[in-house]
């Protein structure tokens, strides 16, 4: 899976889940403010990681994810381990 | 109940002397030294006496008509509570037994390697029950605050030996979550609270004796987004060295407030039948 196919995925599955609109996602936008992250929400995320790429995140991993970028690269990096 | 720093009351050193006796003494003798220990308590705990007074003012029919009365025997049941869940630990265990109630449930989800959210609350005793899994064979992850944590290790780690069971500690980095969903992943039970939260913390409302209270938000969305289903589970102390312990039947839900409303309501029931074993000591029909 390339770069490409992660973000379309991902931003799919971001609009429909955090009720947002499309335009609000840009790679060097800020993720966690963006999607006005709480803490259960993270459930959703490594849920929707897990079922639609098959790899797990750690608390550590998103300690690096401050934009959508850092978000798509690190599900890439994760696939490729 | 927003009020919690996620910290319990008491000493370390009190504890210790309690392990002492219960060691050296036995049982019995602990529960005495708890007449000279509760008193104090009750007097100086003025903010959980009042939360006590608030809650217990809302339960229809209560069946004792002193509140001040039933109070102290609420301070003096945690002590005995505690002493039992210090002997438990302390090679104790034999002499300790349960009728239980739903318990083929839990064992079911143990032999089937199921993993499952056991939602509890600050009544009876959790650890008598996870005792009784441990015993079946089941792994137990209690999600517990830092404060608690830290204390409890130090106590396990000084004088008691080894904990009868895993301990997820809520932190600010989250890593809990992550922890809580690696364990569903390796097929383990999970035990959470679900009746006190700190401020700040997310919540959700149901209905406890018809009033509007605010409940912890994590346990009900971690077992519906988690698609694992959940569990109450309750232990009540009946007398000396007797438990009574009760599971529902595992339930799905893909709805949190599904989860809360039926968790409030059998909340409801418990503290209507055991009021002088509700140990959470922050007033849950506190306006957030």
């Amino acid at each position: 899976m390339n770069l490409n196919e992660i973000i379309k995925i991902t931003n799919e599955v971001l609009v429909e889940e955090f009720e947002i609109e499309a335009s609000t996602i840009k790679g060097e936008a800020n993720f966690r403010e963006t999607l006005d992250l709480d803490s259960l929400d993270y459930v959703d995320l490594v849920v929707f990681v897990e079922e639609n790429f098959k790899v797990k995140l750690t608390a550590e991993d998103f300690q690096t994810v401050i934009t959508f970028d850092d978000f798509y690269n690190l599900i890439l990096r994760k696939l490729n381990e | 109940m927003s009020k919690w720093s996620g910290r319990s009351k008491g000493f370390v050193f009190g504890y210790q002397i309690f392990i002492l006796f219960i060691k050296k003494l036995g049982v019995p003798a602990a529960y005495l030294l708890l007449y000279f220990v509760v008193p104090f308590y009750y007097i100086f705990l003025y903010k959980a006496r009042k939360s006590l007074y608030v809650t217990f003012k809302e339960i229809p029919e209560l069946k004792y008509s002193n509140l001040k009365c039933l109070i102290f025997k609420n301070f003096f049941n945690l002590g005995k509570t505690l002493v039992d869940n210090f002997a438990i630990l302390t090679n104790n265990k034999s002499k300790y037994s349960y009728v239980g109630n739903g318990e083929k449930y839990l064992i079911d989800l143990i032999n089937k390697s199921q993993p499952a959210i056991l939602i509890s609350a600050h009544i009876g005793s959790w650890n008598i029950a996870g005792e009784l899994l441990k015993e079946k064979g089941g792994m137990i992850n209690v999600v517990m605050y830092d404060g608690e944590v830290k204390k409890i290790k130090r106590l396990v780690e000084k004088d008691i030996g080894k904990s009868n069971y895993n301990i997820i500690e809520i932190k600010d980095d989250l890593s809990h979550l992550f922890k809580i969903k690696n364990a569903i992943d390796n097929k383990e039970l999970i035990c959470i609270h679900a009746d006190r939260y700190i401020e700040g913390a997310n919540t959700i409302t149901a209905r406890i004796f018809d009033k509007k209270v605010h409940l912890p938000m994590g346990p009900f969305v971690i077992a519906s987004k988690l698609n694992v289903p959940y569990s109450f589970v309750f232990c009540f102390r009946e007398s000396i060295y007797r438990y009574q312990f009760s599971a529902t039947k595992p339930e799905l839900s893909s709805d949190p407030q599904i989860i809360a409303n039926e968790f409030a309501e059998i909340l409801s029931e418990k503290l209507s039948k055991h009021p002088e074993q509700w140990f959470n000591y922050f007033n849950i029909f506190e306006n957030k």
